[in-house]
């Protein structure tokens, strides 16, 4: 296992810088002058040229490169050219809303995905399985603001069952004090249970919305891979000899189909991180995907870069972790080396 | 394990979600049934309004260029030396031209204009305490000049372009001397921009490489003014609470600002309908109409000298031709863009002098009533058979994009193809700003809303915001000789020979002038509409 992290490491040090080279001159060839949003209407050429060279956007593009090398490695991801602060804290002061938000909807992806698939496979044909393959298809084709516009008209303004689009909590409503920056856990761990009920209903609408697009591609690798598996020679053999079918599902069944599962999970995982943009916009969510976003419309280049890089470290070191939980869980991987399907 | 219990399991979970479905329900009050009655009139001091506007703060430099959101927030912080007094207007207050006492307690202009004395109030004091001197107001403008920020294009407008024009004889007195007599002078001495910074504090904050304090200033602010931010939530929340060194602190009518980002404007306007904000704008037009029917809303409406244009390039064939550009102004339907994209909520804008500025001529001097038939005959006397050409749009504004498809299918019929191209903030004002746009939406407002200031600025040749590359000379004359102009009549008059020359020459067709609309719940009055069209807090105040 040490011998096979620290080979990761070295591949994983060379995707990121590969990510780096490719993020800033991608980005590079963006339309858009920074500069002009900056410095506003009544900016001269002179004002622009300013402006420019106070953001470092007026040296030679290689140079540019060299200087945001040399930060990156040192964790400086330079300066946002819209509120003139590193963006290294705006990212971070932005992490714990997307973070808490992909977690619950990742997790209760998983938690309805994985049962509701292990039974669909049980009982092919039945009940359950036509559930779960309507379930599949309207996931998988639903539209994420259409149907966050749907939640929040039924259910906030017809029902009033949940609070306003209006952040992560309620208007007046303060936040518990920063140990996680996740507020449900916060509040608990700061001894606050209403406090941690109050945000776990703001998270309620903006988690629904993605849970329902989320728990589509689980409960197909879920409900396919456990088809396999209950396929597979070693599970018949094992009913043949008389095991229990529950036994049987879960001990060798489940196990062998979770490995697929996990890679879903992953590229779930790794979907939500960036791409929450929508949802985030829709519930006013104070997260990363509505930065990116803006810093688009801004032209704002070094925040982006920061915010492609970040979430491309985020997604490299998922997947060590999800190599390690194969090597884990897969005994042929961590004795043979060789990766799995 | 047996068969049944796997199934219970599932069932128990199921039940489970349920119930917490149902208690979240039990939990919450049903917003969207407030009872229609009105308030019973008594303002409630105690109460923080919750604001929304279109966009998010982004940083709280006074001289630098900001958001609107973050103009609001400094508009609020910083007080500059004079005021202005407001009429109510069927509830609503828009900003007069008459001058009150801000930290100066009074002024005196001398005759010939070139010495401007103001006498700043003893009580005038910033949030930390520390009172307000003449000092402050000096680092303010010399910040002004000589700092980082766009400042230094206006101040020439007015005669100060050197830091020796203002002297501080003793505490309490501040002397401007401008180099020449400027109609605007008074008016720019409300702007927000040169509200009082506390110089002590910012210069304990410079370095050596930010001598103007830029960075502390862009994250933090002195207060002179009704409010002191609190908190700062990027992304979420701005509070504001009243300053209590504030001299006029008596006549704050509000407990404090709330102030959130909401970006999505559908949502802001639901949050108002439910209860959950106080004050929302920015609001599309095509959500007003539903507004103004909700018993327990007030959808405040103002005349504003905000005009919105279709800019032609006067350099690019074949809009270089000015015949062509007067077939465009007829072509294009004004009525229906007002109508049907602005949903009424503005009026023809009839020339580069918007009908809410001062010494509008447009209705008499304008021609252009839609006219598809006029259109084709003069491009035709024009040479061509058909043209073809670029509207750029802002992505972000989604009203532009509807007005373009309009003007795009009225130019068609007479014999113009016009292909749309929508672009994100950035790349729209990069190209603007190069004037290398063919055709565009732009719409502009003149803080102060003088004529002269406005035409300058869009329409002088040579000035970096005449984005049309618009050239007259006769233009320029009458442009330099009114903004030194100081009679009142002779100044309308060359306003109006001005505007007379430039409708004709059609450099733009001239849209509509868009009205200052804030929607707020019924209870919520102090809705203000300033010279520079950014909303004063300490107005507002919510009834019980």
């Amino acid at each position: 296992m040490g011998r096979y992290l620290s080979r990761r490491a070295v591949t994983t040090a060379i995707t990121l810088l590969g990510i780096v080279v490719v993020v800033f001159f991608v980005v590079r060839v963006l339309p858009g002058d920074a500069a002009v949003l900056r410095a506003g209407p009544y900016a001269d050429a002179e004002r622009l040229a300013q402006v420019r060279a106070q953001y470092g956007l007026d040296a030679p593009l290689y140079q540019q490169f060299w200087t945001y090398l040399t930060g990156v490695l040192s964790g400086d991801l330079g300066t946002s050219t819209v509120s003139n602060r590193p963006v290294v804290s705006e990212l971070l002061v932005r992490l714990p809303a997307s973070l808490e938000l992909g977690l619950y909807a990742v997790g209760l992806a998983c938690l309805i995905g994985i049962p509701m698939g292990v039974l669909a496979a049980a009982r092919q044909g039945g009940m359950v399985d036509r559930l779960v393959r309507i379930g599949v298809i309207t996931g998988s084709s639903m539209a994420l603001f259409w149907l966050g516009l749907l939640l929040i008209y039924v259910f906030f303004y017809r029902l009033g069952w949940f609070p306003g689009p209006i952040d992560r909590l309620p208007v007046g409503v303060e936040p518990p004090p920063h140990l996680t920056g996740l507020y449900t856990v916060d509040a608990l761990l700061t001894g606050q249970p209403a406090l941690a009920w109050q945000s776990l209903r703001s998270l309620m609408l903006p988690v629904l919305t993605l849970t329902v697009v989320l728990v589509a591609p689980v409960l197909k690798m879920v409900r396919q891979s456990m088809i396999e598996a209950l396929r597979s020679d070693y599970v018949r053999t094992a009913r043949a000899m008389g095991m229990p079918t529950r036994e049987v599902l879960l001990r060798d069944g489940l196990r062998n189909a979770l490995l697929p599962v996990i890679t879903a999970i992953g590229i779930v995982f790794g979907y939500m991180l960036g791409g929450n943009i929508i949802v985030e916009t829709l519930f006013s969510w104070p997260g990363m995907g509505r930065y990116a976003y803006q810093s688009i419309q801004n032209s704002d280049l070094e925040a982006l870069q920061g915010f492609v890089i970040f979430v491309g470290v985020m997604y490299v070191l998922l997947n060590v972790l999800i190599d390690v939980l194969y090597g884990l869980i897969d005994p042929r991987i961590r004795l043979g080396g060789k990766a799995s399907s | 394990m047996a068969r049944r219990s796997f199934r219970a399991r599932g069932r128990s979970l199921a039940a489970l979600v349920a119930a917490a479905g149902v208690l979240a329900a039990c939990s919450a009050t049903d917003p969207a049934n407030q009872d229609g009655n009105g308030p019973t009139g008594q303002a409630d001091r105690d109460a923080v309004l919750n604001v929304a506007l279109g966009s998010d703060v982004d940083l709280f430099d006074p001289h630098q260029f900001r958001t609107d959101a973050a103009y609001v927030v400094t508009a609020n912080v910083y007080e500059p030396l004079l005021r202005q007094e407001y009429d109510d207007e069927g509830g609503a207050l828009q900003g007069s031209d008459r001058l009150a006492p801000g930290l100066a307690e009074s002024w005196e202009i001398s005759e010939d204009g070139l010495e401007a004395t103001f006498n700043l109030r003893q009580d005038a004091a910033f949030d930390d305490g520390t009172p307000v001197t003449s000092a402050d107001v000096k680092y303010t403008f010399e910040r002004a000049m000589l700092g980082p920020g766009y400042i230094q294009a206006l101040l020439p407008f007015i005669g100060i372009s050197e830091p020796d024009q203002i002297e501080t004889p003793d505490e309490h007195t501040v002397v401007l001397r401008p180099s020449f007599k400027s109609p605007l002078f008074e008016r720019f001495m409300t702007f927000q921009v040169f509200g009082a910074i506390n110089s002590k504090v910012a210069q304990e904050n410079a370095t050596a490489d930010d001598e103007w304090a830029t960075e502390w200033l862009s994250d933090n602010l002195t207060s002179s003014s009704a409010y002191k931010v609190t908190e700062v939530n990027r992304g979420t929340e701005t509070m504001l609470e009243p300053n209590e060194n504030y001299f006029g602190i008596d006549d704050v009518a509000n407990a404090g600002i709330r102030l959130r980002a909401v970006p999505d404007a559908d949502q802001r306007a639901l949050l108002l309908r439910s209860g959950d904000l106080d004050v929302v704008d920015s609001l599309p037009p095509r959500l007003l109409p539903q507004l103004e029917e909700d018993p327990n809303l007030t959808v405040h409406r103002l005349p504003s000298s905000r005009i919105t244009y279709l800019g032609m390039n006067n350099t690019i064939g074949p809009l270089d031709d000015p015949l062509v550009r007067q077939a465009i102004s007829y072509a294009v339907p004004y009525q229906a863009i007002i109508d049907q994209v602005q949903f009424g909520y503005a009026s023809p804008a009839k020339g580069p002098v918007p009908p809410a500025m001062q010494s509008s001529a447009g209705e008499e001097l304008w021609p252009y009533d839609t006219d598809p038939e006029k259109a084709r005959e003069l491009l035709t006397e024009a040479g061509h058979d058909r043209i073809s050409t670029q509207l750029v749009v802002r992505q972000a504004q989604p009203q532009d994009t509807e007005a373009a498809v309009f003007i795009q299918e009225a130019l068609r019929e007479v014999g113009i193809d016009v292909e749309i191209e929508r672009l994100p903030d950035a790349a729209y004002f990069q190209r603007l700003n190069e004037h290398s746009l063919p055709m565009f939406l732009h719409d502009w407002f003149s803080w102060g809303e003088d004529p002269f200031f406005q035409m300058t600025f869009l329409l002088k040749s040579g000035q970096f915001t005449n984005y049309a590359d618009y050239a007259s000379p006769e233009l320029d004359a009458l442009l330099e000789e009114g903004t030194f102009e100081l009679d009142q009549a002779r100044r309308d008059e060359l306003s109006k020979q001005a505007q007379e020359i430039i409708i004709n020459d059609a450099p733009w067709a001239f849209l509509y002038s868009a009205d200052y609309v804030v929607a707020t719940r019924k209870e919520v009055s102090g809705v203000t509409r300033p010279f520079d069209q950014t909303l004063r807090f300490e107005y507002l105040s919510k009834a019980q």
